[in-house]
């Protein structure tokens, strides 16, 4: 599977730094759960060496927050971070120009330490953040940053630049497939991702677990029922099911394979979703034979396939 | 046509003028301000209103808010004292058992019924509990995670 993102796009974010040393990120990324404060947060702590548990995230507000194109497209944590990161270089040379003047040193001999700036190798001269906004006489200290990517393809000639960088995924599907009645057990599933540098692992497993889960009700069982009138039948959850505990499989093996070295970070938000169902569908056809190329495949349908193939 | 009737939620007894044909969940939400306990079906199928009626978790979306008179009524709210959380939430924290957390309260409340009813639990034994509490983000693994866990904290094993 590979997948793209949205090309081209803008992210931009403004970093607070205040008296007290604290660090408020400023964005319009949106918290859906997929735990972009948390990890915006991260990439701020660490490109400023900022104790994490002093890093708060904003929420989105348009009338206050800088401009994000879009949450969505599997791109805050390269996009956003993208522009955190560049938001924490202009903090840092703004810190590095002050603490220089009053620590009496060059910028070049400078070096961020643990919510301090210091004096390469010399223990004894550094000042704290909150101390060098103070005597700033600022206020606060605000770094800002955009990170935009070029591209996009010609609307005539389909050529140029789909995706400023490509998602891969694959997975793999085990199934049971019931003769007598068509019903499919999913019995392993193992969704792995190409995920760049990862910012937090136990976010990226909710990931792409829930992508396996959504994937496999959408293989399974989920289905938008229309009379001929366009009238939606089944718009309840007692008549359009979703995974629940005892639909998934007794174990999922997910894998984000990180490119050690790199710094390129990479969304894997929705990569894994679509070849789940291509995944069951091929585990189906090396089961039982029962080739079916629309969703869902239903016991009913797998059975029908069944007769009419193997009569 | 509107109704004194006096509910006793997290402990504290209090009257409330509510309409006779309004469900415990919307009066919960609505006159308690008490939101953690949501509406993700309106017709009891997905566990996101759940909350205790006298120990059991119940679908409060299917309980007309005068019925629930004379009975103890645990929300999420009122699952852990000031200050401290329960021991399944520090475990649902701990876990990362949620993503979006709309379901969370609902898992959490059906937890520690599971947990008194059975506090070995296998994970067949835990899924079965919890199949009326759905989870659209997958979050399923980390939430079974959580469950053994909260049961080994609540034995003393740890």
């Amino acid at each position: 599977m590979i997948k793209a993102t949205i090309t081209p796009s803008t992210s931009a974010a403004a970093l607070k730094l205040n008296e007290d040393g604290s660090l408020n990120v400023l964005t319009s990324s949106v918290e859906l759960g997929q735990g972009a404060k948390t990890v915006l947060a991260q990439i701020a702590a660490d490109a400023l060496q900022v104790p994490i548990g002093r890093v708060s995230v904003s929420d989105p507000d348009t009338e206050l927050t800088p401009y994000d194109q879009q949450t969505s497209s599997s791109r805050t944590t390269f996009s956003m971070g993208g522009a955190i990161g560049k938001a924490a270089a202009d903090l840092k040379r703004q810190l590095f120009d002050y603490a220089a003047e009053l620590l009496e040193a060059s910028a070049t001999d400078l070096v961020l330490e643990e919510g301090r700036v210091a004096v390469r190798g010399t223990p004894g001269r550094s000042l704290g953040y909150g101390e060098i906004a103070l005597r700033s006489s600022q206020g606060n200290l605000i770094g800002r940053g955009a990170f935009s990517t070029r591209g996009g393809l010609d609307l005539e000639t389909g050529q140029g630049i789909g995706s400023v960088h490509w998602h891969q995924g694959a997975i793999g599907c085990e199934v049971e497939v019931d003769m007598e009645t068509g019903k499919v057990k999913v019995l392993r599933l193992s969704p792995h991702v190409f995920a760049g540098r990862v910012v937090n692992p136990r976010l990226c497993e909710l990931q792409l677990e829930g992508s396996a889960i959504f994937g496999l009700g959408q293989a399974l069982f989920e289905e938008m029922a229309y009379d001929d009138r366009g009238q939606l039948l089944n718009a309840n959850l007692g008549d359009y099911n979703i995974p629940s505990f005892e639909d998934i499989p007794k174990q999922l093996n997910p894998g984000a394979l990180e490119h050690t070295g790199s710094e390129e970070l990479h969304g894997i938000g929705e990569t894994l979703l679509p070849p789940v169902m291509a995944a069951i569908g091929n585990a189906v056809y090396n089961a039982v034979g029962a080739r079916i190329r629309d969703l869902p495949l239903t016991a009913e349908k797998i059975l029908r396939e069944l007769q009419r193939c193997c009569d | 046509m509107k109704q004194i009737i006096k509910l006793t939620v997290n402990g504290i007894e209090e009257e409330k003028a509510v309409h006779t044909h309004h469900s415990l969940l919307e009066v919960l939400r609505d006159e308690f301000k008490l939101f953690g306990a949501r509406e993700g079906c309106g017709i009891g199928m997905c566990g996101a209103c759940t909350v205790l009626l006298d120990g059991q978790p119940i679908s409060s979306c299917l309980l007309l808010a005068p019925l629930a008179e004379g009975k103890a009524i645990v929300t999420i709210e009122g699952l852990s004292d000031p200050g401290k959380l329960h021991p399944i939430q520090q475990a649902f924290i701990d876990h990362n058992a949620f993503q979006c957390s709309y379901c969370t309260p609902g898992f959490i409340l059906s937890t520690k019924s599971l947990l008194e009813e059975n506090p070995t639990p296998t994970v067949e034994q835990i899924r079965a509990y919890l199949a009326g509490n759905l989870c659209r983000c997958g979050s399923y693994y980390k939430i079974q995670e959580a469950v053994v866990d909260a049961a080994a904290r609540l034995r003393g094993a740890k």
